[in-house]
């Protein structure tokens, strides 16, 4: 292999895949990244066999060839040298690659490219499910559902998010057993029949880094065997293995009537539940919401955050809501309102609740493409 | 052919068949001639014991003494001081009445007696041997009492060919001699074996400097003195004094638990059982403690006579003498001082590789001859006073450093360097935790979105039936389903990201296995907090281990799980020092 390229191209595509190296491996050749001459440009690959991330550099090539080595290493040096040319080269069968530019020079002993895995690539499997998503509502609508997917293992299902695509309508929607999080988002164009996948929460954080601020619409493949997913961001190929199993029936888990309904100002409420959860976080963060309705019909009434700690104290913050319903009491966990609140957008949210022992709603007032359910706490008597 | 006609036996036989009673052993004739030293109000007695006291046991003490004509009665059955008619034995101070002893003794074996009251102006002495008694002789001897044994059992070879090798006889001796001295530190009693000195207890008054003269500083480090109760706590008619070890001085069996009733030492289950108790979940499994109980009450409320050797006694309300052992304990295990902790000590430099052997627990800080019981209790730091009072549950202020294995956090504090089992110090946490729930009747439960099914095997479902009363109290709420499953509608508040099926399963199988705690209740909190805190394998951040540290610290008793298994090891300054050669 003998090629030529430019020292930023080359960062940043080693930036780019670096989050796909695997960082504690038995295989040492995963925590190599793969360079390969394709087709007049530079290839650079990493997996971890969760995820894969592939991308390419314009580059000069006198010789092809391919060959892995340490990613971070590489990334090391490659960072350090100015912005000018690199060449990179081997002579196979060694398996040395010599990195360099002007005087700066490295040899970096590498590992054989046939011991990397193959990585699929996205044109490879054109006949299976293709669709296209616009980036920026993709990345938002990830951004809304991903952190409420659960982190331990009980549910393998409940560690993804599921990725529902059926007619114009792409569905994300991620569970933990105690919350809900469900968004819907408008596809460029139909697909034809219903599909349902679900991608581990992780590689889908690293897709939405990879979108980043990518304004071209991405491509969304996923094989035929459906056991994972592609997806084409710009000059990048992002690849994620899919959780096999069927997502529970989300639809039937979210409530559609309330007897109370709050609508309040979204900083308002969630400064006031900041507050109390520094009070609630030695009490199993336990939030208790007080709904006070106005003294007559169309009056504003308040909502009053309070949490209590045996041994440190206790907050009351008192927040200004148009309420419809009667008064009632409900007790959340602060870190779930002050999840869902953070990645509303919108300045007015709607709380619907059923009493204490059901199940809570929280959206955005204006916007009926997210839906966020938790699950109240009981809290034994005092 | 004539049959033997009945007769009576004749004194000799007699002497030997009751003799078998009470002079079971050497060491019941230490303990017997010892507890007579005691009666006789001796301020010093040595013991002097040669070949496991076979050869020779020789109590001399410094006592009353004994006049001539005393002498001669001691010797004949049912010749004693201490009782006059049957109802004395209701309010019996002294520990001999039976009048058996030295009769008993003097039939099966070599017995010579010299005393002196402190009014004569010569002492008497006297010689039986084997029941045959000799003239009382005027001699010179000092203020008290000198009892010597010799050829114990030479006339009952049966008995001899039954006592096991010296060295285990002599064994039982010490550890009488060394009961009766931890128990009377007001007595300056010595014991000498084979010409060694065995131990020498000063006579001070203090019961922790006794037990640091009998059993070496390891043992006196660690012993709390069990102070009065407050009247709230208090039972009437019942006093405890002496002191308990703390929980990091652990013996294998059951012989360090030393218990005396009115002056008597005594084996007692239920007193020993309730002392356990109170170590409950302090101790590792198969682990027993350390202690000096002494247990005063009405003499009428206890039966001493049930035994010869009287070394069973009856109480007429058993349990108000374990409840006041057991408060005391209690009360003494909650003020331990924090350098109770478990501390390592390496194996030596150059010699093997450190084993798990070669931990040895409870390194002693050098107890100095004369320490007061308060002086011992403060802990040897800069910390001083305040430090305590900002951390009475037993753990000094830890700095977190990192993580081995996954497994342990390595902390230092202010005597060196500790490892905390992370899974044992959140065990404890969360045990706490669910404790201070179910005490506030306040358990918090985060019901689920929709119910996660769980199927279980026969045996686990068998025993959720058992417990799912328990279960529900501690937060979880679960029903029967169908056929082998169960759903969990709700998990206790405090359980946080972990595989709930999982760990469900988990608590069963422990439950099926008998359970830890108390109650029912108590088994199955202690399951729960065991199989839902952080795991041994789990890596933490530097900020989660700080919280978990800083949680243990304000735990009540943070230096065991809720299974009694330590949550952290010590490795003092000094043995650094030591190991790098330093010192």
């Amino acid at each position: 292999m003998k090629v030529s390229c430019l020292q930023d191209g080359l960062q940043r595509a080693l930036a780019q895949v670096s989050r796909a190296v695997a960082t504690k491996t038995a295989l040492p050749v995963l925590s190599n990244v793969l360079l390969s001459t394709d087709e007049g440009r530079l290839r650079v690959a990493a997996t971890n066999l969760e995820i894969g991330i592939t991308t390419w550099v314009g580059a000069s090539i006198d010789e092809e060839g391919k060959l892995t080595v340490d990613a971070r290493l590489l990334s090391e040096f490659v960072n350090t040298l100015p912005n000018a040319p690199v060449q990179l080269s081997s002579e196979s069968p060694r398996t040395i690659l010599t990195v360099q530019s002007g005087r700066d020079k490295a040899g970096i002993n590498g590992i054989d490219a046939e011991d990397f895995p193959v990585i699929p690539s996205i044109d490879a499997e054109a006949e299976g499910f293709s669709v296209e998503v616009d980036p920026q509502v993709l990345r938002e609508m990830i951004g809304q559902v991903e952190f409420a997917a659960a982190t331990d293992e009980s549910r393998p299902v409940l560690a993804g998010v599921l990725a529902r695509f059926e007619g114009q309508t792409l569905t994300l929607a991620a569970a933990d057993g105690f919350r809900l999080a469900v968004r819907h988002g408008e596809l460029t164009q139909p697909v034809p029949e219903r599909l349902d996948t679900i991608v581990p929460a992780r590689a889908m954080r690293e897709l939405a880094r990879i979108i980043g601020d990518q304004t071209d619409p991405i491509r969304i493949a996923i094989t035929p065997n459906r056991s994972q997913l592609l997806a084409r961001v710009g000059e990048t190929e992002f690849l994620s293995r899919l959780i096999d199993g069927t997502f529970p029936d989300f639809r039937q888990i979210i409530p559609r009537e309330f007897a109370t309904r709050l609508e309040l100002g979204r900083e308002a409420f969630q400064n006031a539940v900041r507050r109390a959860s520094y009070f609630a976080r030695d009490n199993n963060d336990v939030v208790r919401l007080t709904v006070h309705p106005g003294e007559e019909e169309f009056m504003p009434g308040t909502v009053e955050v309070s949490a209590t700690a045996a041994e440190r104290g206790n907050s009351q913050s008192f927040v200004d809501a148009s309420i419809t319903g009667p008064e009632t009491q409900i007790a959340f966990n602060a870190r779930y309102l002050a999840d869902v609140l953070g990645v509303l957008k919108q300045g007015q949210v709607v709380v619907g609740v059923n009493g204490a022992n059901q199940a809570g709603v929280v959206k955005a007032s204006t916007a009926e493409d997210y839906t966020h359910v938790i699950m109240p706490m009981v809290i034994g008597a005092q | 052919m004539a049959t033997p006609g009945i007769r009576l036996l004749d004194e000799q036989t007699i002497g030997k068949i009751a003799a078998g009673e009470v002079v079971e052993r050497p060491a019941s004739v230490a303990k017997e001639l010892l507890e007579n030293a005691l009666d006789a109000g001796a301020g010093r007695v040595a013991i002097t014991i040669a070949n496991g006291g076979n050869d020779l046991i020789e109590v001399a003490d410094d006592g009353r003494g004994m006049a001539e004509t005393d002498l001669e009665v001691a010797l004949q059955r049912h010749g004693t001081s201490k009782l006059r008619r049957f109802d004395d034995l209701l309010t019996l101070s002294s520990l001999g009445f039976r009048g058996e002893a030295l009769p008993s003794i003097a039939a099966v074996s070599a017995l010579a007696i010299r005393t002196r009251e402190r009014s004569a102006a010569v002492g008497s002495a006297v010689e039986v041997t084997f029941g045959e008694v000799g003239p009382v002789r005027a001699v010179a001897a000092p203020v008290g009492t000198t009892v010597s044994v010799r050829d114990l059992f030479g006339n009952v070879p049966v008995r001899r060919k039954f006592l096991r090798q010296s060295a285990t006889e002599g064994g039982y001796i010490v550890r009488a001699v060394s009961a009766y001295a931890a128990a009377y530190p007001g007595v300056a009693i010595s014991l000498t074996v084979d010409g060694r000195r065995g131990f020498a207890s000063d006579g001070a008054g203090d019961p922790v400097a006794a037990a640091t003269a009998i059993w070496g500083p390891e043992v006196g480090s660690a012993a709390l003195p069990l102070a009065p109760l407050d009247e709230a706590a208090a039972v009437p008619g019942v006093s405890v004094t002496g002191w308990v070890g703390a929980p990091s001085v652990t013996r294998s069996h059951r012989n360090g638990i030393v218990l005396f009733v009115n002056g008597r030492w005594v084996q007692n289950r239920a007193l020993s059982f309730a002392l356990e108790e109170t170590y409950h979940s302090l101790l590792m499994v198969g682990r027993h403690p350390v202690a000096v109980v002494r247990v005063r009450l009405d003499p009428a409320l206890v039966d001493v006579n049930v035994h010869p050797t009287k070394a069973e006694v009856k109480f007429v309300d058993e349990r108000a003498a374990c409840r006041a052992v057991q408060r005391a304990t209690h009360a003494a295990l909650a003020g331990a001082p924090r350098d109770g902790l478990p501390t390592m000590r390496l194996g030596t430099s150059g010699g093997d590789v450190p084993q798990q052997s070669d931990l040895a627990m409870g390194l002693p800080r050098p107890v100095f001859p004369g320490a007061t019981a308060g002086d011992r209790e403060e802990p040897a730091s800069r910390g001083g006073a305040d430090a305590d009072a900002a951390h009475p549950s037993g753990v000094p202020v830890l700095r977190v450093l990192g993580q081995v294995g996954g497994t342990y956090i390595i902390a230092e504090g202010p005597e060196g360097m500790y490892l905390i089992d992370q899974h044992a110090a959140h065990e404890r946490v969360m045990y706490e935790r669910i404790l201070a729930q179910l005490a506030a009747r306040a358990v918090d439960r985060q019901p689920l979105l929709d119910p996660l099914l769980v199927e279980l095997g026969p045996e686990e479902l068998a025993i959720w039936e058992r417990s799912a009363a328990e279960l529900s109290e501690i937060g979880f709420e679960i029903e029967a389903f169908d056929e082998g499953t169960v759903a969990v509608r709700a998990i206790p508040a405090l359980v946080r990201g972990v595989n709930v099926a999982e760990r469900l399963r988990l608590i069963l199988r422990e439950l099926a296995e008998g359970g830890a705690g108390d109650s029912w209740l108590d088994s199955v909190a202690i399951s729960a907090a065991c199989h839902t805190s952080i795991r041994a394998g789990q890596v933490l951040s530097l900020a989660e281990m700080r919280e978990l540290v800083a949680e243990l610290e304000r735990s009540r008793q943070p230096r065991a799980c809720g299974h009694g298994r330590p949550t952290m090891l010590h490795l003092a300054q000094h043995e650094l020092e030591r190991q790098f050669s330093r010192r």
